[in-house]
């Protein structure tokens, strides 16, 4: 079959590019290696898309070439590098930006610290229970579509996603309790 | 200290995933257990801080790389399409073999049907 008009490729790449760069940074840690993987996704989207029949929606389809990209560059790298924004917590430079409904100096406290320690933990949870969490949580993908992207049945996406934020928390008290004392 | 609810439900009960049923068994559950109520509360936070963490936008320059590759990726598959053509009705012309099937499928794919027919006599 065809390849897709540059035009509707196009179109492809500025609709997803964004979500697909920040999964991408997320679960790589440093903006080369994102950069790399996310050329590497679309390109293998590029070569895909005349074979897509429609057997899921795209976006989905897409995701599944994110997470074994990522995984796969994971896995043969041994270098682990920490995010970009686990290092402007430390000095709260992006938090100052984010702001919650309730704007009380409290609050603002409170959630500016969580997101700081939940960016931290991520970093020290294994791979996989990062990536359900994105998934999840911040690509917005439904149980439904999580389990095609990881090819699992939805009950494991169900036990993986309980056990993943579990970690996450874990991970999380000692830092907290580290900036208690 | 746990009650001893499951958790996983009370997870699920967080995603909104839950239906009817179960949905009703864990609210009458969380009505009556504080502690229940707080690990919720807890699972709903630590799902909006994931949600609300900082994004950039995809740089420009990449996106402008990824469809120049993808436009060469073409143009290459194009060329290499007519490259293994000239080849093949070389070889079929010169020694009357057939071609390889790593030639075939690549004329199958990329040319015209009445090429197809004409380069591998179908």
């Amino acid at each position: 079959m065809d390849q897709p008009p540059h035009r509707v490729f196009r179109e492809f790449v500025s609709a997803h590019a964004g979500r697909i760069y920040n999964h991408a940074l997320r679960m790589l840690g440093n903006r080369e290696d994102a950069e790399e993987a996310v050329q590497d996704i679309f390109l293998k989207a590029h070569r895909g898309m005349a074979d897509f029949r429609g057997q899921s929606e795209i976006r989905t389809w897409l995701y599944r070439i994110t997470v074994n990209t990522c995984l796969t560059r994971l896995r043969r790298t041994t270098l682990q590098q920490v995010h970009p924004d686990a290092e402007q917590t430390k000095t709260g430079n992006q938090w100052d930006t984010i702001v919650s409904n309730d704007d009380s100096p409290e609050n603002l406290l409170i959630e500016k610290d969580i997101k700081g320690f939940v960016i931290e933990a991520l970093e020290l949870i294994s791979p996989d229970d990062k990536e359900i969490l994105l998934l999840f949580h911040v690509d917005e993908l439904k149980y439904e579509e999580i389990a095609i992207v990881l090819d699992v049945p939805i009950g494991t996406v169900c036990a993986r996603l309980y056990r993943a934020r579990k970690k996450l928390r874990a991970a999380m008290e000692p830092l907290q309790k580290e900036l208690k004392r | 200290m746990n009650c001893g609810f499951d958790r996983e439900l009370l997870s699920l009960y967080a995603d909104g995933v839950l239906k009817r049923d179960l949905l009703l068994h864990v609210e009458t559950h969380i009505s009556e257990c504080q502690e229940c109520r707080r690990a919720l509360e807890d699972m709903r936070e630590l799902g909006k801080a994931l949600n609300s963490l900082p994004r950039e936008a995809a740089p420009h320059a990449l996106v402008e790389r990824i469809l120049a590759e993808a436009k060469g990726t073409v143009r290459q598959t194009a060329r290499d399409a007519v490259r293994q053509t000239v080849s093949a009705v070389w070889t079929v012309a010169m020694h009357g073999f057939r071609i390889e099937d790593e030639q075939e499928e690549l004329v199958r794919r990329e040319l015209p049907e009445w090429v197809v027919r004409w380069v591998l006599f179908v």
